[in-house]
C-alpha cells in the first residue's frame, strides 16, 4: 500500500527513466529506430521538479515548499503510473459510449495517496499543502489525464471556497470528514455549485455579479434555510458527498446576502438533471444540479463573510490550479507526440529528423516552461501574500497535536474566533492586494490556456492522419485543452481580470 | 446562374433542411442505416455526379452551383461532404484516366457505384503507400489508414514500373481488408480505419496511369473549399444566434467588446473563404491546395472562438459547434496538412523566383 502525503518520507531523486516505453499501436510503429536511433522522450530534466522555473530559487528560499512540491510530484507518479497508464485513453472510449461513466477505479485506487486532504490543513488531518502543491499536483495528474485532474480540482475549488469563507466551524468539520474518509477508504468528494444556467463567467466575478442573473435563492426559516436553485455544468455534481452550493437570499445584494450550503445526494428535493456529453475531460462527470425547495440546516450552512473578498479569494486559489492543469496538457502532449515521434518514419527518414517537426517541438518546450513559470508565479504570489501566508502561521496558532482536543470544535464554532481569522486574514491580505492575487492567478490561468490549445493543435499537425487515432491520446489533449479556456471564468473574462488588478496598480505608483 | 442551376442548390438545402437537420444528433459515429438513405438523397438530386463528365450522364454546374452544394452540405454534415468529395474527385481521376473509355465492368457502376480514394484529393502527386508486384498477375501489399466512407470501389493510388498509376478495388475479400476504427476525433460519421492489402490481385483493366492534370486536385481545393464555408456559416449562425439571446454582466453579449472580437473574425473568415472558394471553383487559383491550406487555419481558429463565445454550452455536444472544430481538426490532419502545403507554396515561389 502506498504512503499517503502525511507520511511520505523525504525522496530521493530517481535514477530510472521516468518514461518508460509506450506501447505502440501499430506494428508499422513498433519498428526499432533506424541509424541507431534511441527513443525520443522528454529528458528526465524536465520532468524534475529541479528544472521547473523558479525551482532553483525555492530551495533556496523556501526548502519546506520545495520539499513539498518534490513529495506531492513523486506521489503523483507514482500513482498515474500504476493506476492510470495504459487505461485513461480506454475509459475515454468508454464515457463515448456510456456518457455517465464514472472511473471509480481510479477515484479509489488515489485514496491511499491522500490527494482530497493535498490542501486540508495538518491540524484536520491533511497534507497541509499551499497553492503551490495544488499547482504542481495539477501539472502533473494532467500530464496523465485532465480529467481524472478536475475530479480533484473540482473538490479543491469546493474546499477552497469553503477555505476561503474562514468559517472555522465548517472547515474543521469537513476538512476532518474529508481526511479520516480517505483514511478509511471512503472518498469525501465536494463539488462546487456556482455556475447557473443564466450566469457563468459573471456570476464568478465581484464586479458583474450585481447585474448577473443569479437565480438560486435560499430563504431563512426555523432551523435552517430552504433553499430553490439549479446549477449546471457541475464538475463532480453527480457523485460528490457535498455539492458546496451558493445562494443568495435578496436579488438586488447578491455578494451581501451570499451563502454556502453543504447538500447532500439523499437531501429531500436534491435531484439531479442532464449529465453532460463533453468534447473532453470526459473522465469527470458535469450534471446539472438541481434544489427544490432544499431544507438545509443551520449547521450545514455557512456564511461567506465578506462575500467579494471570499470569491476573489476562491478565485486565487484556484485559477492557478487550472493554469497548472493546462500546462500538464501541454507536458502529456509533448510526451505522447515524442512517443509518437520515436517510431514515426517518413520517406526513409525518422519524421523527427525533419526541420519543420523540430521547430514545432521547440515551440512546445518553451510554452511548456513558460506556462510553468505563470502558474508558479502565481501560485508562490498566493503563498507569499494571499491565503497561503494564513495557512502558513496556522500551526503556530492551531498546533497538530490539539487535533483531538475536545474543546477545539466549540472554540472553531465560535464567532469571535471567526471574526478574529477574517480580521486576520484582511490584515494580512488587504483588497488591493488580493485584487492582484486574482490578476496573477487569472493571468496564469488564460496564459496556460491558450497555450495548451495551441500546443495540442500543433502536435495533431505532426501526427497528420495519425492523429485521429485514439490510442495515440493526442487528439484527446486537444479536446480536453479546449475547456482550459471556458472554465474557472472564460479566458476573456480572466483577461479583463488581469488588467483590472495589474493596471490600477500601475496608475498608483505612477502618482 | 440560371434558375435550373441554382435549384439544385435550393434543392440540397431543403433536403439537408429535412433530412439532415433531424438526425444530425446520430449522426456522430459509423452508422450504415443512417448514411444509406441520405446518400441516396444525394444521389436522386444527381449530386453524386459532380464528377462524372456529361456524356456519362453527370451534371454540367457552374462553379456558384459546386458551391451551394458544399456549403449546404458543409452547414448540415461535414461528414456527409466529406464523403461526397471523396466519391467526386474518385470518379473524376477515374474517368480522366480512362479517357471516358471505361472497361465494361466500370462503366457499368460509374454512375450508382460509391467511390472512395484512398489518400488525399488535394494531392495532384499522391504518394503511393501500396506495393505492385507482376508476376503473370498484378497484386498489391500494403497499408495505410484511410477513409472510406461505405464506398464499394476504392481508387488507390500505387507505384509500378516507376510509373505513378491509379487502381480501382472492391474492399471485399480476404486479400483487401479495412478494419475499420471509430475516429477518436472529428467526421465520426465516416468510417477511418487501416486498410490492409495482402497481395491484392487488381485486374488489368482497372489500372491507369494516375491523371497528374492540376484541375483535379484545384476542383477538389475548390469543393473543399466550400465545405468549410458552410461549415463556418454553420459556426457563425449558432454563435452570433447565442450571442444575442445570452446576458452577461446586465447586457446581451454581443454588446460586449470580447465578442464582438470573437464574432467579427469568425464572420470575416466566413466571407473570405466564400470568395476564395468560388474563385477556386471557377478555376481561376491554381491547385496547389492553397485555397483549403488557408480556410481550414480560418475554420480551427473559428471553431475555437464559437465555442468561446458560447462557454460552458459550446464545449457540449448538444451545441453542435465542437463538432466542428472536431471535423475541422480532421480534416486538416487527414486531408490538408495546412502547414506542408503552405511550404510546398513558399518553395514553388521560391523555385519560380529563382528561375
Amino acid at each position: 500500500m502506498a504512503t499517503s502525503f502525511v507520511d511520505a518520507p523525504r525522496i530521493e531523486k530517481s535514477r530510472t527513466s521516468p518514461t518508460p516505453e509506450r506501447e505502440a499501436p501499430r506494428e508499422e510503429q513498433r519498428e526499432p529506430a533506424r541509424d541507431g536511433g534511441a527513443l525520443l522522450e522528454l529528458s528526465y530534466e524536465l520532468r524534475d521538479f529541479d528544472c521547473y522555473p523558479l525551482s532553483p530559487l525555492l530551495r533556496s528560499g523556501s526548502p519546506r515548499l520545495y520539499e513539498q512540491c518534490k513529495t506531492v510530484i513523486t506521489r503523483t507518479r507514482e500513482y498515474t503510473e500504476r493506476h492510470l497508464r495504459g487505461r485513461v485513453e480506454a475509459w475515454d472510449l468508454e464515457v463515448a459510449r456510456d456518457h455517465a461513466f464514472v472511473p471509480w477505479a481510479a477515484i479509489d485506487g488515489a485514496l491511499d495517496y491522500g490527494f482530497l486532504s493535498l490542501n486540508v490543513p495538518a491540524v484536520f488531518g491533511g497534507f497541509h499543502g499551499g497553492p503551490l502543491a495544488a499547482c504542481v499536483f495539477a501539472e502533473e495528474l494532467s500530464a496523465m489525464d485532465a480529467g481524472i485532474y478536475v475530479i480533484y480540482g473540482a473538490h479543491a475549488l469546493a474546499w477552497s471556497l469553503i477555505l476561503a469563507s474562514l468559517d472555522t466551524r465548517v472547515i474543521a468539520r469537513v476538512g476532518r470528514e474529508i481526511a479520516s474518509g480517505e483514511k478509511q477508504g471512503r472518498p469525501v468528494l465536494l463539488a462546487l455549485a456556482h455556475t447557473e444556467p443564466s450566469g457563468g463567467s459573471d456570476v464568478e466575478d465581484t464586479h458583474d455579479i450585481q447585474n448577473a442573473r443569479f437565480g438560486s435563492r435560499y430563504e431563512k426559516v426555523d432551523g435552517g434555510y430552504l433553499v430553490d436553485a439549479r446549477k449546471v455544468f457541475i464538475s463532480n455534481g453527480s457523485i460528490a458527498r457535498y455539492n458546496v452550493l451558493t445562494a443568495i437570499g435578496d436579488p438586488k445584494r447578491p455578494l451581501q446576502t451570499m451563502r454556502g450550503f453543504l447538500i447532500r445526494q439523499d437531501c429531500t428535493g436534491f435531484s439531479l438533471g442532464r449529465i453532460e456529453r463533453k468534447l473532453g475531460q470526459r473522465l469527470s462527470t458535469a450534471a446539472e444540479v438541481i434544489c427544490d425547495s432544499v431544507f438545509v440546516s443551520e449547521e450545514d450552512s455557512f456564511d461567506l463573510g465578506n462575500s467579494g473578498r471570499t470569491v476573489d479569494t476562491t478565485l486565487s486559489l484556484s485559477r492557478g490550479p487550472v493554469g497548472a492543469m493546462a500546462t500538464g496538457i501541454i507536458r502529456g502532449t509533448l510526451e505522447r507526440t515524442l512517443a509518437y515521434l520515436s517510431h514515426k518514419h517518413a520517406e526513409g527518414h525518422l519524421l523527427h529528423e525533419e526541420q519543420w517537426v523540430r521547430l514545432a517541438l521547440a515551440d512546445m518546450l518553451g510554452a511548456l516552461q513558460a506556462a510553468r513559470g505563470v502558474y508558479m508565479d502565481a501560485a508562490l504570489a498566493s503563498e507569499f501574500w494571499g491565503l497561503g501566508k494564513l495557512l502558513d502561521v496556522l500551526p503556530s496558532i492551531l498546533p497538530e497535536f490539539l487535533s483531538d482536543s475536545p474543546a477545539l470544535d466549540g472554540v472553531l464554532g465560535h464567532r469571535a474566533v471567526v471574526a478574529r481569522g477574517r480580521s486576520l486574514y484582511e490584515s494580512l491580505v488587504g483588497d488591493e492586494r488580493l485584487e492582484r492575487l486574482v490578476a496573477h492567478a487569472s493571468l496564469a490561468k488564460f496564459t496556460c490556456g491558450d497555450s495548451a490549445v495551441r500546443v495540442a493543435m500543433t502536435a495533431m499537425e505532426i501526427l497528420g492522419e495519425d492523429a485521429n487515432d485514439p490510442r495515440w491520446g493526442v487528439e484527446k489533449c486537444m479536446r480536453d485543452a479546449k475547456l482550459a479556456q471556458i472554465f474557472e471564468g472564460t479566458n476573456q473574462i480572466n483577461r479583463l481580470h488581469v488588467a483590472r488588478g495589474f493596471l490600477r496598480s500601475r496608475t498608483r505608483a505612477a502618482r | 446562374m440560371d434558375a435550373e442551376q441554382a435549384l439544385v442548390g435550393a434543392t440540397l438545402r431543403a433536403f439537408c433542411d429535412k433530412h439532415v437537420e433531424s438526425a444530425w444528433q446520430h449522426l456522430d459515429s459509423p452508422d450504415t442505416p443512417l448514411f444509406e438513405p441520405l446518400w441516396e438523397g444525394l444521389a436522386e438530386m444527381g449530386v453524386t455526379g459532380l464528377g462524372l463528365p456529361e456524356a456519362l450522364g453527370g451534371l454540367a454546374l457552374e462553379p456558384r452551383a459546386h458551391f451551394d452544394i458544399l456549403h449546404a452540405l458543409g452547414a448540415a454534415c461535414p461528414a456527409l461532404g466529406f464523403a461526397l468529395i471523396s466519391h467526386v474527385h474518385s470518379v473524376s481521376l477515374l474517368c480522366a484516366a480512362a479517357r471516358n473509355e471505361l472497361p465494361p465492368r466500370l462503366e457499368r457502376v460509374i454512375a450508382d457505384g460509391r467511390f472512395a480514394l484512398v489518400g488525399s484529393p488535394l494531392d495532384r502527386v499522391p504518394e503511393p503507400r501500396f506495393e505492385v508486384r507482376m508476376n503473370g498477375r498484378i497484386s498489391v501489399t500494403g497499408a495505410t489508414r484511410a477513409a472510406i466512407p461505405y464506398a464499394d470501389w476504392l481508387v488507390i493510388p500505387m507505384q509500378a514500373e516507376s510509373r505513378l498509376r491509379l487502381c480501382v478495388l472492391r474492399p471485399d475479400g480476404g486479400a483487401v481488408r479495412f478494419r475499420s476504427q471509430a475516429s477518436g476525433h472529428g467526421l465520426r460519421l465516416v468510417p477511418f480505419g487501416e486498410l490492409l492489402l495482402d497481395d491484392a490481385t487488381v485486374l488489368e483493366d482497372c489500372v491507369f496511369d494516375w491523371p497528374t492534370d492540376a484541375r483535379f486536385a484545384r476542383f477538389a481545393d475548390g469543393l473543399l473549399a466550400a465545405l468549410m464555408t458552410g461549415m463556418l456559416s454553420q459556426l457563425m449562425q449558432i454563435a452570433a444566434g447565442y450571442a444575442v439571446e445570452r446576458f452577461q454582466g446586465g447586457k446581451l453579449i454581443h454588446e460586449h467588446d470580447a465578442v464582438q472580437q470573437l464574432l467579427g473574425p469568425i464572420e470575416l473568415s466566413r466571407r473570405c473563404l466564400g470568395a476564395i472558394a468560388e474563385s477556386t471553383l471557377a478555376l481561376a487559383k491554381p491547385g496547389d491546395g492553397g485555397a483549403s491550406a488557408f480556410g481550414v487555419e480560418l475554420l480551427r481558429r473559428s471553431g475555437l472562438d464559437a465555442i468561446q463565445v458560447l462557454g460552458g454550452y459550446g464545449y457540449m455536444e448538444e451545441y453542435r459547434v465542437e463538432r466542428t472544430l472536431r471535423d475541422a481538426n480532421t480534416l486538416e490532419t487527414f486531408w490538408i496538412h495546412s502547414a506542408q502545403r503552405q511550404r510546398a507554396i513558399a518553395r514553388q515561389y521560391c523555385a519560380e523566383l529563382s528561375e
